[in-house]
Formats: structure tokens, sequence, C-alpha cells
């Protein structure tokens, strides 16, 4: 888009000319009573001129009307609605808090996100997901887990069996810029894939963007996955806590100062660990753990000014340690995400709200391998790593009913560490110590308008400037953003969006599994920054009565630049003992850059309230990729490309907990996806590698010969988890058990594949298919107090 | 990093609960295919081309033996069209020429065709024009580490030729044997390289050996530098890269110019430079 277009929208759509009319607002904060938690997202309706608003991230609303009377009705799920007066002669301060209750036999969801109707709202591709939907569905060994449930809304696909990545539109698990209280999350992931770092009790709300991308999101190329966490309960002290198989898990929350300040801390660590060590042998130990913690205090200085401090600290350790002898030997690896922010929200006018955040992000990756023989040590540290620090300011400008204008800056400095080596062999003399650094910028100027033109058509243009700096060279893009939303009637509408993207920062990893060994490297001269531009185009309808809705979306994406490791390259062929870092070793030398096309159809059913909640989803999707060198420069399906792509996911209440009856609730999952896209062995041959020299050569042994890349299918995958929740409150507390089944009918679904020579005569090759959980039954006891 | 490896799989001993069973899936049909591999060399006292049989994978019993086939009809032609029949040598199983019969010229392209029972293919090759010599080459022993091992480290440096595109495969020989009719070598370390972005620049290779011999005063080592064309540098890059089953990585199919079949036909040009190492 040209400038000169950016000031003609500016001149036909400014809302100043409003200024002229005799207009006043109504402005303040949406709250929940007894907790003062600020809601997301609540409706403020005025029906005498059917129009409204919605409040923002920060549970700030305003609204600009011409002097009167007016009712306003002011709703959000799970909390009764509240409908009062006023009197607009001049303009009003008033905070609204809404009781949790069931006037609409909603689920009762505290202080967490709820969503307004979709043929209401401007953008599409986006799905906010009920916090409360994320603990009710049933998880693998009981882990809630906040990604896994993201893996079961239409057009995301998960990595592979257990694993947490995800893959939305065809793009890359780095194409996904997943945000916790505006700091960024580099590795979201436990266990090396199976968990993810979000556990839900500190969430607040959870919203995934497919498409449709606002100009105050970027960085990514395929999606943004916003978590918000909860502030606290500023009246009382309230806690919750849960056992299950393999971790524990506390939350406490109360007020500081009450009324004004509040604090939450949750925290989670496994315990296999702990449970296995009595049965290791004394001279020889192996231990892995993960524990993550979410912090966060807020303290409202006055009525428009509040300052939010709130952090994330999670590790995984893994490492193994022997003592003999003469020697001693101890390894591991470890890696952890610190994320942190500190927020000051200001309100300079009823209809200017601001938000200023400073945030740090780092993510570690570190191997040690150490030994101690015959009192010479020898160490071996290798580490990477990305690190952040960042300040972005957002105001939220809110004119008139028409218009909700978003505008801020976005600066962030990035240290990248591709590889830092510490080597110390007493007995050579051995030294080296290596730490290779690249520093850049990310910088962003964006803003954007939801415009009401008429009743019937909404429209929200936007722009984005990004920059990106790092070894002497810039990248300035301008990235055009734009939703449409035609009401044709009251609650049905049709939606339009295109969204240009530049991912300035690229995960180099060689594996579908998500291993901390992936690395984090950034635009340079030579790896350019990756780019897409999606057009998507649907249809939303609410079903109010029956508390539903249904969406319909088709989609088309090109992304350019995309990167991937050359064939044969990996993590593991720069072995960082192995200090011959000629020009040969660099990781741009690795890796190789190429086009990506996806397109596809998406349905989706979601309830949201009511007995029984939940959402069926339904994908249709085609996704390729062309790299120059990889399958010999012809195109092949991505990896995660999948043809149909089905999850069906209820809840259902099927009684109120009663002083007489424990509350029983059931849930359940069934998933179905075309199997993985494969590359297959199809036949052998001798090929040894020519002699150089004289001293004849490293290879030995037969290769295969392989189908073109992902040319073959996995079998399909499909499985069911089912969960019972049973409630009680008691005097003091409330408790839950809570009774799943991971893959009831035992389905072996595959993991992957590998040529064996099964008895009984061992040498005929059979593929071979590996299943990683079979039916998996597990219990968690959680209490609320 | 040994270490590594057992911790990740040992992380991925999620598969304790894991089950096997033979794969449902689609499997894919192949046939056998003619394996012709044959790279070619001016400073070369001969030709050579081996030609075998690949073999489709699935519901027939694994052999590891490929044998030579030894009836087939080779012909090589340059592109000024020289051309002569490669015979089959039965004792080196191989088909083989003397360059004193057919020299090769660098600059040249040849094309290589592969005719028995049903197979026919055909490759060519441009032999690199420039050989590339050694500019400097250093080596020191290091020390013994700690499993015993003598530790040897070596650089080469050489000039890229400017404004041609240039792939380079370095490797060390180390050279056993006290008498000039017992000596044996063992190839020690062995890199590739391109001059992608290096174009006309001083390159560079850096590179550690290990030895668990005896300690000797002196070690014999030989350092080759060989400037090849892309098919040499492709196939044999891959082929030194290659892991076999990788489950967890992307399989990394052989590069292959032959046409119709399997196998490579590549050139390089060689220069070494002896180095030896005092105790």
């Amino acid at each position: 888009m040209n400038l000169k277009y950016l000031f003609l929208y500016l001149l036909l759509f400014s809302p100043f000319y409003l200024f002229s009319q005799t207009r006043y607002t109504v402005s303040g904060y949406i709250k929940e009573k007894g907790s003062e938690e600020l809601l997301i997202g609540a409706s403020i309706a005025i029906p005498s001129l059917k129009t409204g608003t919605v409040s923002n991230n920060y549970g700030f609303y305003s609204i600009t009307l011409p002097e009167g009377e007016y009712d306003l009705l002011v709703s959000y799920i799970g909390y009764k609605p509240k409908g009062f007066k006023i009197k607009l002669n001049q303009n009003l301060e008033n905070n609204i808090w809404l009781e949790p209750g069931t006037a609409l036999q909603e689920v009762v969801v505290s202080a967490e996100k709820q969503s307004t109707k979709l043929a209401e709202v401007t953008r599409m591709s986006v799905i906010e997901i009920p916090v409360q939907q994320i603990k009710d569905i049933p998880a693998l060994l009981g882990e809630k887990d906040v990604l896994k449930v993201i893996q079961l809304l239409p057009g995301v696909q998960k990595g592979g069996e257990g694993n947490s990545g995800i893959y939305v539109r065809g793009g890359g698990p780095d194409q996904n810029l997943i945000i916790l209280d505006d700091a960024t999350v580099y590795n979201a992931f436990h266990l090396f894939g199976f968990f993810s770092l979000f556990n839900g009790d500190a969430l607040k709300s959870v919203e995934l963007t497919k498409g449709g991308f606002p100009a105050r999101y970027g960085g990514r190329l395929s999606s943004v996955i916003d978590m918000s966490m909860k502030e606290g309960n500023k009246e009382e002290f309230h806690g919750e806590a849960g056992i299950g198989l393999i971790a524990s898990r506390l939350l406490l929350e109360g007020p500081i100062v009450k009324g004004k300040s509040s604090f939450l801390i949750s925290g989670r660590r496994t315990y296999l660990d702990v449970l296995a060590q009595p049965f290791m042998p004394a001279n020889q130990k192996t231990r892995y753990y993960f524990y993550d913690l979410n912090a966060k205090a807020n303290y409202e200085i006055n009525s428009r000014n509040k300052i939010y401090v709130s952090g994330y600290f999670g590790r995984d350790k893994f490492f193994l340690k022997s003592k003999y002898a003469d020697q001693e030997q101890q390894s591991g690896i470890n890696w952890g995400n610190v994320t942190g922010t500190i927020r000051w929200n200001h309100q300079f006018a009823p209809k200017l709200f601001g938000n200023l955040s400073i945030i740090g992000s780092d993510y570690q990756f570190k191997l040690i391998d150490e030994s101690l023989s015959n009192g010479q040590k020898f160490v071996l540290n290798y580490g990477s790593g990305i690190r952040d620090f960042g300040a972005k300011y957002d105001v939220d400008f809110r004119p008139s009913t028409s218009h909700s204008i978003k505008a801020g800056v976005n600066f962030i400095y990035h240290t990248f560490t591709p590889s830092a080596l510490v080597v110390l062999d007493e007995f050579s003399g051995y030294n080296n110590t290596t730490k290779n650094k690249l520093f850049s910028w990310e910088n962003a100027v964006y803003a954007e308008d939801d415009i009401k033109v008429g009743a019937r058509l909404r429209l929200n243009p936007g722009l984005r400037l990004s920059h990106f700096s790092a070894q002497g060279k810039n990248y300035l893009r301008l990235e055009p953003r734009f939703s449409s939303s035609y009401n044709l009637k009251p609650d049905l509408a049709i939606k339009a969006s295109y969204a240009l993207m530049n991912q300035y920062i690229h995960l180099l990893s060689n594996t579908s599994i998500g291993l901390p060994t992936d690395l984090w490297v950034p635009t340079t001269n030579r790896t350019l920054p990756q780019q897409s531009w999606q057009l998507a185009a649907g249809v939303a309808k609410d079903f109010l009565d029956k508390g539903y809705s249904v969406s319909i979306e088709g989609y088309y994406k090109e992304s350019a630049n995309i990167i991937s490791y050359k064939e044969g390259a990996s993590f593991f062929d720069a072995d960082p003992a192995d200090v011959n870092s000629g020009n040969a070793n660099s990781w741009e030398d690795k890796i190789t850059s190429g086009k990506g096309w996806s397109y596809g159809a998406e349905f989706f059913l979601q309830k949201k309230i009511g007995k029984l909640s939940g959402w069926i989803g339904y994908t249709l999707s085609w996704t390729t990729l062309q790299f120059d060198e990889l399958n010999f420069g012809k195109e092949f399906y991505a990896r995660y490309d999948r043809r149909h792509d089905i999850s069906v996911v209820g809840i259902y209440e099927i009684r109120k907990e009663t002083p007489e009856h424990n509350g029983l609730k059931l849930s359940g999952t069934w998933v179905y996806g075309t199997g993985q896209a494969i590359t297959l062995p199809v036949a052998e041959y001798s090929a040894p590698a020519h002699t150089p020299g004289r001293g004849g050569s490293f290879t030995f042994g037969n290769v295969y010969e392989y189908t073109d890349r992902n040319a073959y299918r996995m079998a399909p995958y499909h499985r069911m988890d089912i969960g019972l929740q049973v409630q009680r409150k008691f005097k003091r507390y409330e408790r839950t058990w809570e009774f799943s089944v991971y893959n009831l009918y035992n389905r072996a679904n595959p993991f992957f594949y590998y040529i064996s020579q099964p008895p009984p005569n061992y040498d005929t090759p059979q593929l071979t298919q590996v299943s990683l959980f079979p039916i998996i039954p597990s219990i968690s006891w959680n209490i609320k107090f | 990093m040994k270490n590594l490896y057992i911790i990740l799989s040992l992380c991925l001993s999620f598969s304790l609960m894991a089950c096997e069973k033979e794969a449902t899936i689609e499997l894919p049909e192949a046939k056998p295919k003619a394996v012709v591999l044959s790279f070619l060399c001016p400073e070369e006292e001969f030709i050579t081309v081996s030609v075998t049989v690949s073999k489709p994978l699935y519901n027939q019993p694994k052999s590891l033996e490929f044998p030579i086939v030894p009836n087939a009809i080779i012909t090589i032609t340059d592109n000024l069209g020289n051309d002569t029949v490669i015979p089959y040598h039965p004792t080196r199983l191989e088909y083989q020429l003397a360059q004193a019969n057919y020299p090769l010229f660098p600059g040249r392209t040849y094309t290589l065709k592969v005719k028995f029972d049903n197979f026919e293919v055909s490759g060519s090759t441009t032999i690199p024009a420039t050989r590339v010599p050694i500019k400097v080459a250093k080596g020191d022993m290091q020390g013994v580490d700690q499993f015993g091992q003598l530790q040897f480290a070596f650089s080469t440096k050489w000039d890229d030729a400017k404004g041609e595109k240039n792939y380079y495969r370095i490797a060390i020989d180390e050279k056993f044997g006290f008498s000039p009719w017992d000596t044996n070598y063992t190839l020690m370390s062995d890199q590739f390289q391109s001059d992608d972005y290096h174009d006309g620049k001083e390159m560079f290779s850096r590179s550690e050996a290990y030895d668990y011999g005896e300690m000797q005063n002196e070690y014999y080592f030989d350092i080759y530098l060989l400037t090849t064309d892309y098919n040499y540098y492709e196939f044999n890059r891959r082929r030194v890269n290659y892991f076999g089953d990788d489950p967890f990585s992307e399989p990394l199919p052989m590069y292959s110019n032959m046409a119709g079949g399997l196998g490579v036909i590549g050139s390089f040009r060689r220069t070494s430079f002896p180095i030896t190492i005092k105790k």
C-alpha cells in the first residue's frame, strides 16, 4: 500500500469530525464481582442504537454516544448479564462488576474469557478457547495442555503421536507466534514435545489466530497464540492444587492490598525422578524432571493507572551421573524458558487507553559432558539460545461506536547464540572457548481501525511497517492487512481477509519431534526473511437460541524463503566437540530456502454454553513445498500435509453438584487425521563412496533407494479419549477427582516406521510400525480452596 | 557427544511403552535397476567402472551381496566424438581401461553408456579444468585424549579459482608400515566443501584425527585436495553422510546422474601433500 493511500484513508475515516457533535463517553473496566479480576471481551450493548463494544485485553471499555439517556446491557458468558440506565450529559467513568452465575444456564467460568457472537466480529480465522474447556478435556496422563487442545481445532495439525507441536494452515512449528502476557515463548515444550509449557491453571484467556492477522501482530507467518495470565484475586485468598500421575500443581492467589493489588503464583513439577531414585544403583543415577512456574502481581495506582508484573520460568533437566573406582562422569542436557513482562496501563482520556510493556524472553539449551579420570578433568559445555529485550507501546482509541483504532510501536533486541562451546581437557592441556553470537533489532509500527460502515458492514484495515537489522543489513517491509465482514442477517455474516506477513527469525530443525537441539537463527545477509501472504473467505452463523455458532472458511497461502536443513545436514553433523569449523560448519552453509503453498477449507461448529459444550472441526487441506536443494528440486508434500482432519470434542455436565450428590462432568474427544506424509525405502544397492586417497573410505555397506520425498502416507491417525470429573464442595474447599482414559479403544497409531528383519528367518525385510501410546488410564485429584 | 545420543535415546524410550507390528500401509513397488559407479581422473592410471543391480526391498530374502555384472557393454565417449569400449577385468571384478589407451583430458565432457540384459543406462561428467594446488598444509600432535587416543590436528589452505563453481574434498590418510613393501594407509579425515559464498577467496579446512597406535617417533600422513565436479561431490557428500534408516530425521536419498538407473559418473582432479609429524 502506498503511503498516500494511507493518508487518504486517514482523511476519509478520521473520527475527528465527530467532535463537532455533542457527544459524551462512558468508560471504565469490567470486573468479576468478588475477585476484581478484569474480564476480557465482555460485551456492552446499547439496544436502542443497535450498537455496542467489547472490553479490551485489560478489561477496559469505552463508548461514545450523543447526549441522552440509554439502557446499557453488559454480558459475558458464564456471568449474570447486567442492565442499567445511564444519563449521558457528561463523560462518565463507570466500572461494571459482573457476578458469576447461571442466568443463561451457562458453564460458570471464573474470570476466563468468553467470546462475543461470531457474526458480530470483523476478524475471521480466530478461535477463542475457553480455559475451562482446556481443563475439562481429557489429556495424556491427566496433564492438561493448552497446545494439545489447540491441536484439536480446524486448520491445526499436530506433529506426531503425543507431540505438542502445532502446524497451522501448512506452516511449520517455528511460524507460530506464542505470546504469554506480551512475551514471546520460543520453545513451548517439555519432555521433547510430549507436554507443553502451559497447563491452564494460571491462564485467563487463549486465542488462536490462523489468518486475517490484525496489524498489531507480526513476526511469524502462520499463527498467533495469544495467552493472558490471570491477575489474582484482589479480595480473598484462594488456591488450587492437583496431584496427577507424573506431576503435581499448586496455584495460590490473593490480595496484597485489598481491592487494589493482588498476586498469583502457579507451579508444576514432575516427580518420576524422585520416585525412581531408590531403584537405581548407587553408582549410576539417571534423572529427568521438568518444572514451570507462573507468577503475576498487579497494583492499581488509581482508576487510570495500573501496573502488572508477570513472569514464566520453566526448565527441563535430563542427566546421567556415574561414579566408578577412578572415574566420575556426568552428562546432561537441559533447556528452559524465562519470560518477564512489566506493563503499565494508562487511561489518558475516556476514549484513549494506552499500555506500555517492557518485555524480556530467554530460551537456553545446554549440553554438559564432564568427567574426572585419574585426577584429570575433561569438560565439554555446549549451549545455544535466544534472548530478547523489548518494549512495546499500544494505544486503544475509541472515538465513536463506528471506530476502534489500535496503534503502536514495538522494539525487540535479539541476541542469538547459535553455538557457545567450552572445552577443557586437563590431560592434553587443550582449552577452547567459542561463543558465536549474533545481534539484531526487530522493530515495527502499526495502525488498524475496526470500522462499522452502516449496520451491516465492518472493515478492519491495517498497516504494519516492520524492520529488521542484522550484520549491517536492514530489511524494511510494509505489511498490509485487511479483514471485512458483511452481515446478511444479524446472525449471519460473510467474511474475507488478506494478510502479508514477514518472519525475520528462523528455527532450524531436522526432525519432526521438537527437540531442544533445534536452533533459532536470525535473518542475515544470506538468509532472507520468510514471507507469506494469505487470502481467506468464509461464512459465520450464530444460532443464538441454541447457543452455538458455525463457521466455514477457505484459505490460500503462499510462502517464500522458508528454510530447511539441506538433505543430510543437521545439528548432529556439527559435533560441538569437533572444533574443526572451517568454512563448512557454519549453520548458513547447512540450510536451503524454498517456497510453500497451502490451501484448504475448514468447518467449525462450536458450542460454548449449556449442559453440552464442545466443538466439531473438519479440515480439508493441501500443503506442498519446493526447495531447489531438497528432493532434487521437485515439489513435494509437507510431512504435515493432511488431507482430512476431524476433531470432535464434547463436554457434558451430567449433574450439578448438590449437598446430596457429587457433580458429574463427562468429556470426550475423538480425532481422525490422514496419515503423515513419509518417504519410504524401495530397494537396496551397493554404492560405496569413492576412495579419495589410498586409505579407503569411511563408508561401507549398502544404501536404500527411496521414493520421492513424502510420496507415501502413514496409516491414518485416530483416537478417542474420555474423562469423568467428580466434583464435591465441602465447607472450606471443593475437590475434583478426575478419571480419564487416553486412547480408549487402544488404537495403534504410527509413531514411525523402520525396516526390520523379523523372526523366524531374520532375513526378509519388513516395514514395521512403531506405536507409542496404547490405552492409558490416569487419575488425578484436584482441590480448590 | 555420545552421551547426548544416549540421553536422547533414553528420552525417546517412552518407547518402553511402544509396540511394534508389521505396517499395513501401501508399500512402494520397485524393479531392479542397473547401478553404475565411475569416477574419472586424468591423474590416475586407469578408468574404472563398477556395475551391479539393485534389489527391491520388500517380500524377499535380503542379501548383502551385490555381485558385479560381468557381461555389460560399456562405452565411453568424449565431447569431440572419441569413443572406446571399457572391458571387464575378471580378477579385479570391475571394468577397467588404461589411460595410456584412452587418455582423459581436463575440461572435456565424457559420456558413459552401459548395456546388459534389459538394462541400458548413461551419464556424463565434465572433468574440472583446474587442478587446485594446496597452498599451505600443517599437522601437529595435540597429545593423548581421555580415551588414550593420540590426537592430531591438521590445517589445509588453498585458493579457490575465481569465477567458476568449485567443489572440494579434503581427505587425510595415515601411512603405516616401516618398509616400502609393507605399507598400509587408513583414511583419518574426510571433508566436503563448496565455494558457495567464497568464490575466489582463500579456502580453509581444519580437522582432527585420532590414532590408537603405539607411540612412534614419526607419523606419516598424506593430505589430499580433490577438485571435483558436482556429480562427484554430491554423490560422495551424501554417501559419507548417509546413516540409513533413522526414523527421526528426513531420509537422505543418494544422488544419481545415471539416466535409466542408479549410481553416478563423476570426475575429479587430485593434489596431495605429505606431512611427517614427529613425537
